[in-house]
């Protein structure tokens, strides 16, 4: 069993500092994707934008508030598993660091028999 | 013999109830369809006979099907949603003042001020996420708080039971506590509704058709497990 430091346990994190969260991270198959946006509509996160006909997750960098904004990934996989024709794909987990950090945790794997 | 063979069986496919479990995903887009009222009453059945604590059965369940309802909760949530980001966020440009009063307020409600739940907090006030993303039906759980031991534990049985339930028979459902603020921070709707001691709210339930196929299976985390086996520890992920 893992175990948090103490001054970890001191840090809470605060909304300014974006660089405390790993957001997940989701690849669109640009072949398979036919831009039709149900992602866009179903993303409890706002992280997936349609650009030249074609879903594309928002940047994982730069201003939360800004135009478009980025991305705050939670890994749900709600996308992948709505989308028609199967062109997502969740490529990086979502993780935490200081009071919140994500422990005893490993690589993300689909249901196994 | 016969039970061998059900166990080899077993070993290689998933059984049906597996297969709902592992399925199921949040769904977060709805058709406009009702949902017939026999599928709602059999999903709270489900509910009904979840297992509790001592008994005590310490839920009561609101179903909801008026718009006009659904709307008005809704609206009184994105109200008071905008007012909490107005007093809490710092990051806006010329707010930068607000910034210790924001941290001392996430400092005594750690949980709940998380950034994660901050930023739907956001999303819903700025009408880039619904609060019960347009479900034509809504089941308000509420915990009686006499109940024995953790009742809200209980309701979260009973909810998931629900849940199962309700994806069993092709509906999709979402879990949604952000519906907590129009019951904790303002009167109208508990008066409406008659809610009062011991009824406090846990959760709440959008039910629905869902437009296209959510459910399906998805990476996820895996977790460490301590396994405890001929005196010797491992740790399974």
């Amino acid at each position: 069993m893992s175990k948090l430091g103490f001054f970890e346990r001191m840090l809470l994190p605060h909304y300014g500092d974006t660089g405390q969260i790993t957001w997940a991270e989701i690849r669109v198959d640009r072949e398979k994707c036919t831009g039709c946006s149900l992602c866009v509509r179903a993303c409890p996160a706002d992280s997936i934008m349609v650009e030249d006909q074609k879903a594309r997750m928002k940047p994982r960098e730069g201003n939360l508030l800004g135009n478009p904004g980025i991305s705050q990934c939670m890994g749900c996989g709600d996308c992948v598993a709505l989308c028609p024709s199967g062109a997502i794909t969740l490529t990086a987990p979502y993780r935490w660091t200081r009071f919140f950090r994500t422990i005893d945790r490993g690589d993300p794997a689909p249901p196994r028999i | 013999m016969k039970a061998k063979t059900d166990t080899e069986r077993l070993a290689q496919q998933y059984t049906a109830t597996e297969e709902v479990i592992l399925r199921r995903r949040s769904v977060r887009l709805y058709q406009k369809k009702q949902v017939p009222e026999f599928m709602v009453k059999r999903i709270l059945e489900a509910g009904r006979f979840a297992p509790s604590a001592g008994n005590a059965q310490p839920w009561k369940f609101v179903v909801l099907r008026d718009p006009e309802l659904i709307q008005g909760i809704t609206e009184t949530v994105v109200r008071l949603l905008k007012v909490f980001r107005a007093v809490l966020d710092y990051r806006r440009p010329g707010f930068f003042w607000l910034r210790p009063l924001t941290e001392l307020f996430i400092r005594l409600n750690r949980y709940e001020l998380h950034p994660v739940p901050f930023g739907a907090v956001d999303l819903i006030a700025r009408g880039k996420l619904g609060l019960w993303h347009g479900a034509p039906t809504v089941v308000l759980i509420f915990k009686d708080v006499r109940g024995v031991g953790s009742p809200d534990l209980d309701c979260g049985i009973a909810g998931q039971n629900m849940v199962l339930a309700a994806h069993s028979m092709g509906l999709g459902t979402c879990w949604v506590s952000f519906a907590k603020t129009a019951f904790k921070y303002s009167l109208t709707w508990k008066r409406k509704f008659g809610i009062s001691y011991p009824y406090k709210f846990i959760s709440s339930l959008a039910i629905g058709w869902p437009q296209g196929s959510p459910d399906g299976m998805v990476p996820r985390d895996t977790h460490a497990v301590d396994w405890y086996d001929d005196g010797r520890r491992t740790t399974l992920y």
